[in-house]
């Protein structure tokens, strides 16, 4: 990566760190300002994140697309501006934070130590199909986070009640905002396996090829969709709901890391 | 919003959800349609073809499947102006030319394909065809434009009139360090041909050959005039791909509908109170989103005390 790029990106992992810290701290010793600050440390530590985009698009001549470095930072970029979209939208989800900052830390870390070297655009990459599988793929895999992280919050705040705990949003609250999360994660999931299948077709003749990308895409996506009917028709609600919502990120993640590491197909070759 | 005279109700959102998932459901079964419909009407194969010499279609298939080859056109395929670039001498970056076919030219590339008569050719493996002629006593034995496909591990040819195995590795950017030899880059900047000449998998002769030059092997002498590009294209024709983008669309809508759904109905009903003034009861119905609707109707009690405390 370039200097500029390291600066900018490790500022940016800084203050998501300092931003991670107030938010627990908020939580666990009741401080609502040290959540305020949590939150500005976060949109601070966004901006730069935004800057290393930049400039690494500026060094490579395309976005972060490529790899398991950029599909970090691309990703967890995305994970960001949803959470900072729904707690906009919907104020209850403000404490997510606490959960979504570390993942975030967690991925982008785990990309930086696979490699960040300075790639042009690989051919295969360059369609327009590219745009519309990638922006939804970023779209569906931070709504799934953010539905493990309601998922997660449930589980914790039914334990106790009482507490830090109790500071976190009510259980109905969560149980309905995960659902409105997997819907939404469904619906861009599917828009990137149909793109990606017909940008396939068009590259390599085919548009599905069970490569270890694509089965566990594939997977995921009937893993959330059986998610969905056991809401909606078997009326699955509260514990055992959360619990899917957890269980289901399994396959986002073989999907995300099979990306980087499994999968020539997804990576290399025209 | 209906009103009776102390009372009414009020209904928000899109009531579409059922059909929304009636319609995904729908566009799910016409994806999983496409798969018979392909596997019923497809010809897949793959051909590869040297740069400059044509190829009778039906001739140049290394594999295909599906229909049988006497379906294809009979036309002849000319591959031109063939180019492959890396960045940084490492990293792929270009490869596209000039394909013939049918009498007219079309430009490819990788994510470009040509389309003829309901075929699809993609571009799917580019490499380097270097021409090695092998004479012996001053009459050629051997002579083609080979094309390497395993450029790391080199390629084995048959020499047919001599009864041995050819192997060939092509090295675009030659060096030598004492015994060891290898590429510094991808990029053609000293393209050198290692040649080794093998009999019953045992090593009898080897030599190194430049681009243009010529070298005394054993008993014969290997010449490397000249170097091409071969290019492999896979090419495609079904029905299911229509039928699949069909599928796709719908259930894509279907699920925009089930998404955009959140229809949720509330009543409020207004009577004297015992103590004087006014009671107002506000009751909400929500199928999918209960809690998010129980908000809802507080910020409107809350709205509706404010402003008549």
């Amino acid at each position: 990566m370039s200097t500029l790029e390291a600066a900018l990106l490790w500022a940016a992992i800084g203050l998501y760190s300092l931003s991670f810290l107030l938010y627990l701290g908020g939580l666990v010793f009741r401080r609502g300002r040290w959540s305020g600050w949590g939150f500005a440390l976060a949109v601070a530590g966004f901006a730069l994140h935004t800057g290393a985009i930049l400039a690494r698009w500026a060094a490579t001549g395309h976005l972060p697309v490529m790899a398991t470095y950029e599909n970090s930072l691309a990703g967890t970029w995305f994970v960001m501006l949803i959470y900072f979209g729904l707690r906009r939208v919907f104020p209850p989800s403000r404490p997510f934070g606490v959960a979504v900052v570390p993942l975030v830390l967690l991925v982008l870390g785990n990309g930086v130590q696979a490699g960040a070297e300075l790639q042009p655009l690989e051919p295969p990459y360059r369609s327009n199909w590219l745009y519309v599988h990638v922006l939804f793929a970023w779209f569906a895999f931070g709504s799934f986070v953010l539905a493990f992280a309601a998922g997660l919050m449930y589980l914790l705040k039914e334990r106790g009640r009482k507490g830090v705990l109790s500071r976190l949003p009510e259980l109905k609250i969560l149980d309905e905002l995960s659902f409105r999360l997997i819907l939404f994660g469904f619906f861009s999931h599917s828009v990137m396996i149909g793109s990606g299948a017909i940008w396939a077709h068009g590259l390599w003749g085919r548009y599905w090829g069970w490569d270890p990308v694509e089965t566990w895409s594939l997977i995921s996506w009937l893993t959330y969709g059986l998610n969905l009917h056991l809401r909606v028709t078997l009326g699955w609600r509260g514990r055992r709901a959360a619990w899917l919502a957890i269980g289901s990120l399994f396959g986002v993640v073989f999907t995300f890391f099979g990306i980087g590491y499994i999968s020539g197909l997804h990576t290399s070759i025209f | 919003m209906l009103c009776r005279q102390q009372g009414g109700e009020g209904q928000k959102g899109v009531d579409a959800g059922f059909w929304g998932s009636v319609v995904f459901h729908v566009g799910i079964l016409l994806c999983f349609l496409a798969a018979p419909i392909s596997a019923k009407s497809t010809f897949r194969g793959k051909f590869l073809i040297t740069e400059g010499i044509p190829l009778a279609l039906k001739q140049g298939f290394v594999h295909h499947e599906g229909r049988p080859l006497e379906t294809l056109p009979d036309t002849v395929v000319l591959v031109s102006e063939l180019q492959g670039q890396y960045a940084q001498g490492r990293f792929e970056y270009y490869f596209g030319g000039k394909l013939w076919i049918g009498g007219q030219e079309h430009p490819f590339e990788v994510n470009r394909p040509v389309r003829y008569q309901g075929y699809q050719l993609s571009l799917h493996e580019f490499g380097h065809s270097p021409q090695v002629v092998i004479r012996r006593d001053g009459q050629v034995v051997f002579d083609y434009f080979l094309n390497i496909r395993n450029p790391g591990e080199g390629d084995y040819f048959d020499v047919a009139s001599e009864g041995l195995r050819l192997f060939v590795m092509f090295f675009p950017d030659f060096y030598r360090q004492g015994n060891i030899v290898g590429t510094r880059s991808a990029d053609l900047r000293n393209p050198v041909l290692m040649v080794k000449f093998l009999k019953d998998g045992e090593e009898l002769y080897k030599g190194l050959i430049r681009l243009g030059g010529a070298e005394e092997v054993g008993p014969y002498q290997v010449g490397f005039p000249e170097l091409r590009q071969w290019a492999g294209f896979v090419v495609v024709k079904e029905w299911g791909v229509p039928v699949l983008w069909a599928g796709f669309l719908v259930g894509v809508g279907g699920l925009f509908l089930r998404f955009a759904s959140n229809e949720r109905r509330m009543e409020f009903r207004v009577e004297p109170a015992p103590e004087g003034g006014s009671l107002l009861e506000l009751r909400g119905y929500s199928r999918y989103y209960p809690a998010f609707l129980e908000r809802e109707v507080q910020a409107l009690a809350e709205e509706v005390l404010g402003e008549h405390p």
